[in-house]
C-alpha cells in the first residue's frame, strides 16, 4: 500500500473525463447527421426517421447498461471478498460467470425454447449451481480463501471443458453464443437497461443494510461473533445477492468477467480502507473501466470486419492491470494452512503402489491400441484389432497414444517440480498461467501475418511461457512467492488468454475451429515423427529432473532451511523453472493449455501415500500418463467418427477426481 | 451424433426420387467412378451435383441443416469433424482419392501414405470466386470423370445466373444479404464470395459496402443494417436459436427501414462458401424474394 494517503478520486475522475470525451467523440461520428437533435433522439425519437430511433435504442441503452453491469460486477466482487475475506474472490474466480455460460450453451442446444422464456433464469440457475458447488467442495475446510478459490478455479475450468467440447460438434449453431460469450455490449432497446436498474438497485439497496455487519468482518471473526452476528446468515445473505447481480449482468450482456476482481482491488489499493469506502469507490470505478473499454471499443469497430467483444478487451485490458497491481497490492495475513495435505500418512510399500501404477499404465495403453471401432460395410462397431492390422495400429493409433503417454508424464513431472518448488499443493503449469502463456505465444503466431518470420509455434510457444515465468517470478519475488499472490498471478495471465480466445472466437473467422481444436487439446495431428520427437524429449527431461530429488525434498522445507543444509537457492530454482518451461512447451504444444493433469497427478500421487520426492515424481508421471492416455482413448472412441480432444476429456475426468478430492483438503 | 430420424427420412426420400432420375438421365456412368471422400462441404456439393456418391463426407448431421441441398446419399459414410477426419476410420478401407481444403488440413502429407490427396478449395486461390468455382468444379470432374456433366453444370448455373439478372433487371434497390448469428448481430455478406458473384452478374447493388473478412463477409450489429435506409434485407435462413421469434420484440429490427416497408424476405438455407449447385439456389432464392413474377424463368438446372 504505497498510496495510503491518496484517495481514489483522481482516478474515478480521470476514468469519468474519458468516458465523457470518448462517448462525445463516439456520438460525433455515429451520430455526426444528427446533431442538434442529439437530446431529442435520446429521450423522444420520432419512430419514422430510422437515425434517431438508432440512436435511441442503441447509444444511451448501452452507455447505460456498460456502467451499471460495471458497477454491479464490482458489487459483486466486493461483497464475495468481504464475505469470505479473500482478497481474490469475484464472479469469475468463483465460477458463477462460467456457471452461467455453460447453461446457456446447453440450454441453447437442447432447450431453445427455455431460452426465450427467460435467458437470465438459466444464467442464474448455472451460476447458483457453480457457485453452490464451490461452496460445498470448500464446505470442510470452513470456506478457507484460498481452498474457494481453487474450487472455483476448477469449477470454471470444468465448466469451461465442458463448453468448449460442446462447441465442437456445434461451431455453426452456436457462432452467435461466442459474441455473447465474450460480452458484446451492443443494445436495442432499453429492455436491458430496466431489467438492470431494477435488480442492480435492489441488490444495491440490500448491500447498503448488510453494509455495518458486513464491516465487522474485519474484526477477527470471533469478535465479531462475540458481537452477536450469525456469520452464516450474513454469509449466505451477501454471497447470494453477490451471485444474483452477477447472473443477472452475465444473462443481460455475457461473460464480463474481470471487473468484479479487478475493481474492489484498485479501489483498495488506491486508498479506500474500509468496506464502505470500498464499497463507494469500486462501484464507480468498475462502472467506468466497462463504459471507457466499452467507447474504446465502438470507437475501433468502423475499421474492422470482426466484432471486438467488450467483455474480452475488457480482460485483454484488465489482465496487464492486474499483473502491475499485483506487487501493491496487500493481500492480508490471511495465509491459508494448506499443507496439511503434505503430511499425509506415508506408506510402507511405496515401490508396490509403483509397480500397480505401472501396470495399470500398460494396460491402459494396451488397451487404448488394440481396442477401437472396426468398419464392416457400412457401418463401424467396436472391437479389437487383429493381429493383421498390425500396420493400422502402428500408423494411426501408436502415435496419438504416445503423443498423449509423453505429454501427461511431462505435464505431471512439471506440476510436481512446481508443487515442491512453491510449497504449493496447487501449483501447477495450467493454474500458473504457464500453459496459458505458452497457448497465447502460438495464436500470436497464427494472428501475425504469415511469413513475418520463419517462427515455429515451438519457439513462440517458448517465448510464451518464458514471458509467463518472467511475469510470475517479477510478481512474486518480493512476497517470496506467497500462495495467494503465484495464483492470482497465474489467474491474471489465463485471463489474458481467455481474452485472446474469446477475441478470435468472436471475430467468426473459420480459422477459429483450428483454433478451438489446439486448444482443447487434440492429439490428432501426432504422427510417428513427431510422436517420436515428444517422446524422446519426455525422457529426456525425465532423466534430467530424477537427479533433482534431494533439491526437491528439502526447497518444500522453505528457503532458509534449505540453505542451511547446501541448497544453492537461486540456482536450484532457476533450473527447476527452465525445466518446468521446457516440459510445460513440450507438452502444452500437443495436446493444448488444459487438461488439469499437472495439477491433479502429483496430487493424486501424494494421496496413494507417495511422499517422498521420488516416488512422488515416477507415481505423478505415471498417473499422467493413466489419465492422458485413458482420456485420448475416450475422446476418439465416445462419439465415433468424431473425436473430442484429449485435453478436454482429460479435464473433465481429471476435474471430477479433483473436486472429489478436494473435499479431503 | 444420430441424426433426426424426421430428416433423415425425408433425406431417403428425396434422395430416392433423385437417384430414380438420375439412373434414367445416364445410367452407366457409376461403374467407372473412383471412391472418393470429401473432407469440405462445398466438394461433397459439387460431387453430389456431378452425379457422383461421395465414399464419405465429414459432419453430415451439420451439412443436412446449412448446406441442405443436394442431399447427401444415405451410403455415404459419415467422416466425423470437417477438420479432423476420422483416420482410423479412413485407414480401414481407404478410398480412391480424399479431397481436403486449405482451411481444414495441414497435413496432408501424412494423409498421403492412406491415399492420394488432393487440395481443392474455392476460397484459397488467387482466382476470383465465381471463377475459382469454375476451376474447382471442372477439376474434381476430371478427378470423378464426370467432365460432361461437369460442363452441364457450368452451362447450367450460366443460364441460372443470366435468367436472374433478366429476372431482376428492373429492380433497383440496393440488397443486404445477411444470415443472423443470434438476434443483435449479422453476418453480412460482400463482395469475394457467392453473393458479390450474383451482384456482380446481375444488375443488383449491394447495400453492403463497409470491410468484409477473406470469406467476403463482416459480422456487424443489425443497427448498420440502416446505413442504406431504402435497400432490401434477405436474409438466408437458418435462424440460430430462436432468433426469428427473438426478433419479434426487437425494437430496432422492427424499425428499421426495410422492415417497416415490408421489404424484408427470407430464404432456404444456402451454402454461402458452397459450390455451383448452391449458386444456383441462391439465384434462384433471391429471384423468387425480390421479383417475384419472374420466378418461372429460372428452373433451377442440374
Amino acid at each position: 500500500m504505497i498510496r495510503r494517503a491518496r484517495s481514489p478520486l483522481w482516478l474515478v475522475l480521470l476514468l469519468a473525463a474519458a468516458t465523457v470525451v470518448l462517448g462525445y467523440v463516439n456520438l460525433a461520428t455515429q451520430f455526426g447527421d444528427l446533431q442538434g437533435q442529439w437530446w431529442q433522439a435520446i429521450v423522444s425519437p420520432d419512430d419514422a426517421r430510422i437515425r434517431q430511433v438508432i440512436l435511441h435504442f442503441t447509444l444511451a441503452p448501452r452507455l447505460l447498461v456498460a456502467l451499471m453491469s460495471g458497477a454491479a460486477l464490482a458489487l459483486a466482487g466486493c461483497l464475495m471478498q468481504q464475505v469470505l475475506r479473500n482478497p481474490l474472490a469475484s464472479p469469475a474466480t468463483l465460477g458463477v460467470t462460467s456457471g452461467a455460460q455453460m447453461a446457456l450453451v446447453i440450454a441453447t442446444l437442447w432447450a431453445p425454447g427455455w431460452m426465450l422464456a427467460g435467458r437470465e433464469w438459466i444464467a442464474l440457475a448455472g451460476g447458483v449451481g457453480a457457485a453452490l458447488l464451490v461452496l460445498t467442495l470448500s464446505w470442510r475446510a470452513r470456506l478457507a480463501p484460498m481452498v474457494v478459490v481453487l474450487s472455483g478455479m476448477v469449477v470454471s475450468l470444468y465448466a469451461g471443458a465442458v463448453s468448449s467440447a460442446l462447441l465442437i460438434f456445434h461451431q455453426q449453431s452456436l457462432t452467435g453464443l461466442f459474441i455473447w460469450g465474450s460480452g458484446a455490449l451492443a443494445q436495442d432497446s432499453w429492455d436491458d437497461t430496466r431489467f438492470l436498474a431494477l435488480r442492480v438497485g435492489l441488490v444495491l439497496v440490500l448491500s447498503l443494510f448488510l453494509l455495518r455487519p458486513l464491516s465487522l468482518l474485519d474484526l477477527e471473526e470471533e469478535n465479531a461473533k462475540s458481537l452477536g452476528i450469525s456469520m452464516r446468515k450474513l454469509r449466505f445473505a451477501a454471497l447470494g445477492l453477490g451471485i444474483f447481480v452477477t447472473a443477472c449482468v452475465v444473462s443481460a450482456v455475457g461473460v464480463i468477467g474481470f471487473i468484479g476482481l479487478a475493481a474492489p482491488a484498485i479501489a483498495r489499493l488506491s486508498g479506500a480502507r474500509t468496506l464502505r469506502q470500498r464499497l463507494g469507490w469500486s462501484l464507480p470505478i468498475g462502472a467506468l473501466l466497462l463504459a471507457v473499454t466499452d467507447q474504446i471499443v465502438q470507437a475501433l469497430s468502423p475499421f474492422t470486419a470482426a466484432l471486438l467483444p467488450t467483455g474480452a478487451m475488457t480482460a485483454a485490458f484488465g489482465a496487464p492491470l492486474l499483473l502491475w497491481l499485483l506487487p501493491r497490492l496487500s493481500l492480508g495475513g490471511t495465509r491459508p494452512i494448506t499443507s496439511r495435505a503434505m503430511v499425509l500418512p506415508r506408506r510402507v510399500h511405496p515401490s508396490r503402489r509403483l509397480w500397480l501404477l505401472a501396470s495399470i499404465a500398460i494396460a491402459v495403453v494396451i488397451l487404448a491400441l488394440g481396442f477401437g471401432f472396426v468398419l464392416e460395410g457400412r457401418a463401424a462397431h467396436p472391437a479389437w484389432m487383429g493381429l493383421d492390422d498390425l500396420g493400422l495400429v502402428i500408423d494411426w493409433r501408436l502415435p496419438r497414444v504416445m503423443t498423449a503417454a509423453a505429454a501427461g508424464l511431462m505435464l505431471a513431472l512439471a506440476g510436481t517440480l512446481l508443487q515442491r518448488m512453491t510449497g504449493n499443493p496447487m501449483a501447477s503449469p495450467e493454474v500458473l498461467g504457464i500453459s496459458a502463456g505458452v497457448a497465447i505465444g502460438v495464436i500470436a503466431l497464427m494472428l501475425l501475418p504469415l511469413g513475418v518470420a520463419p517462427l515455429s509455434t515451438s519457439v513462440t510457444g517458448l517465448a510464451g511461457a518464458i514471458a509467463s515465468m518472467l511475469v510470475l517470478v517479477a510478481c512474486n519475488r518480493r512476497s517470496g512467492f506467497a500462495p495467494e499472490r503465484l495464483l492470482l498471478t497465474g489467474i491474471a495471465i489465463s485471463s489474458m488468454l481467455d481474452a485472446m480466445r474469446a477475441i478470435v472466437l468472436a471475430s467468426d473467422d473459420p480459422r477459429a475451429q483450428e483454433l478451438l481444436s489446439w486448444l482443447t487439446g487434440s492429439t490428432y495431428y501426432a504422427s510417428l515423427e513427431s510422436t517420436g520427437w515428444v517422446v524422446v524429449v519426455a525422457l529426456v527431461l525425465m532423466a534430467l529432473v530424477l537427479p533433482l530429488q534431494r533439491w526437491l525434498t528439502l526447497l518444500p522445507l522453505g528457503a532458509p532451511t534449505a540453505k542451511a543444509l547446501g541448497v544453492d537457492i537461486d540456482r536450484s530454482r532457476l533450473t527447476l523453472l527452465a525445466l518446468v518451461a521446457l516440459l510445460t512447451v513440450a507438452a502444452t504444444l500437443v495436446v493444448g493449455p488444459l487438461s488439469f493433469v499437472g495439477l491433479l497427478a502429483p496430487h493424486m500421487a501424494r494421496l496413494m501415500g507417495l511422499n517422498r520426492a521420488r516416488h512422488q515424481l515416477i507415481g505423478a508421471g505415471l498417473l499422467g500418463v493413466i489419465v492422458m492416455v485413458a482420456a485420448d482413448w475416450l475422446g476418439r472412441n465416445l462419439f465415433f467418427p468424431y473425436q473430442l480432444p484429449a485435453g478436454v476429456v482429460a479435464a473433465l475426468i481429471g476435474g471430477l477426481y479433483f473436486m472429489w478430492g478436494l473435499r479431503r483438503l | 451424433m444420430p441424426r433426426h430420424l424426421p430428416v433423415r427420412i425425408a433425406a431417403v426420400t428425396r434422395l430416392l426420387l433423385l437417384a430414380v432420375a438420375l439412373t434414367f438421365a445416364n445410367g452407366a456412368v457409376a461403374g467407372a467412378t473412383p471412391r472418393i471422400a470429401a473432407a469440405n462441404w462445398t466438394v461433397a456439393e459439387t460431387l453430389i451435383a456431378l452425379g457422383v456418391t461421395p465414399y464419405a463426407v465429414a459432419d453430415i448431421p451439420n451439412y443436412d441443416t446449412w448446406v441442405q441441398s443436394p442431399p447427401i446419399p444415405p451410403e455415404t459414410l459419415d467422416l466425423g469433424l470437417r477438420n479432423q477426419p476420422n483416420l482410423e476410420l479412413l485407414a480401414q478401407k481407404p478410398p480412391d482419392l480424399l479431397i481436403s481444403s486449405a482451411l481444414f488440413s495441414k497435413d496432408n502429407a501424412r494423409l498421403e501414405r492412406l491415399m492420394p490427396v488432393r487440395l481443392i478449395d474455392n476460397f484459397s486461390s488467387d482466382l476470383p470466386y465465381f471463377e475459382a468455382t469454375l476451376e474447382m468444379t471442372r477439376e474434381i470432374a476430371r478427378l470423378s470423370h464426370t467432365e460432361a456433366r461437369a460442363e452441364s453444370l457450368i452451362d447450367g448455373t450460366r443460364r441460372a445466373l443470366d435468367a436472374a439478372s433478366q429476372a431482376l433487371e428492373s429492380l433497383d434497390r440496393p440488397v443486404y444479404v445477411v444470415q443472423f448469428s443470434d438476434s443483435r448481430h449479422v453476418r453480412v455478406f460482400g463482395e469475394g464470395n457467392m453473393v458479390g458473384t450474383l451482384m456482380a452478374r446481375t444488375s443488383l447493388d449491394n447495400a453492403w459496402t463497409g470491410p468484409t473478412n477473406a470469406w467476403g463477409y463482416a459480422n456487424v450489429s443489425i443497427d448498420r443494417l440502416a446505413e442504406t435506409p431504402d435497400a432490401h434485407i434477405v436474409v438466408i435462413k437458418p435462424f440460430p436459436r430462436s432468433v426469428d421469434a427473438e426478433l419479434a420484440n426487437n425494437h430496432i429490427w422492427s424499425r428499421l427501414p426495410a422492415v417497416r416497408a415490408g421489404r424484408v424476405s427470407e430464404i432456404e438455407p444456402v451454402w454461402i462458401f458452397g459450390g455451383l449447385q448452391s449458386i444456383q439456389r441462391l439465384a434462384h432464392e433471391l429471384v423468387a424474394a425480390l421479383a417475384p413474377e419472374g420466378r418461372g424463368d429460372t428452373g433451377e438446372a442440374s
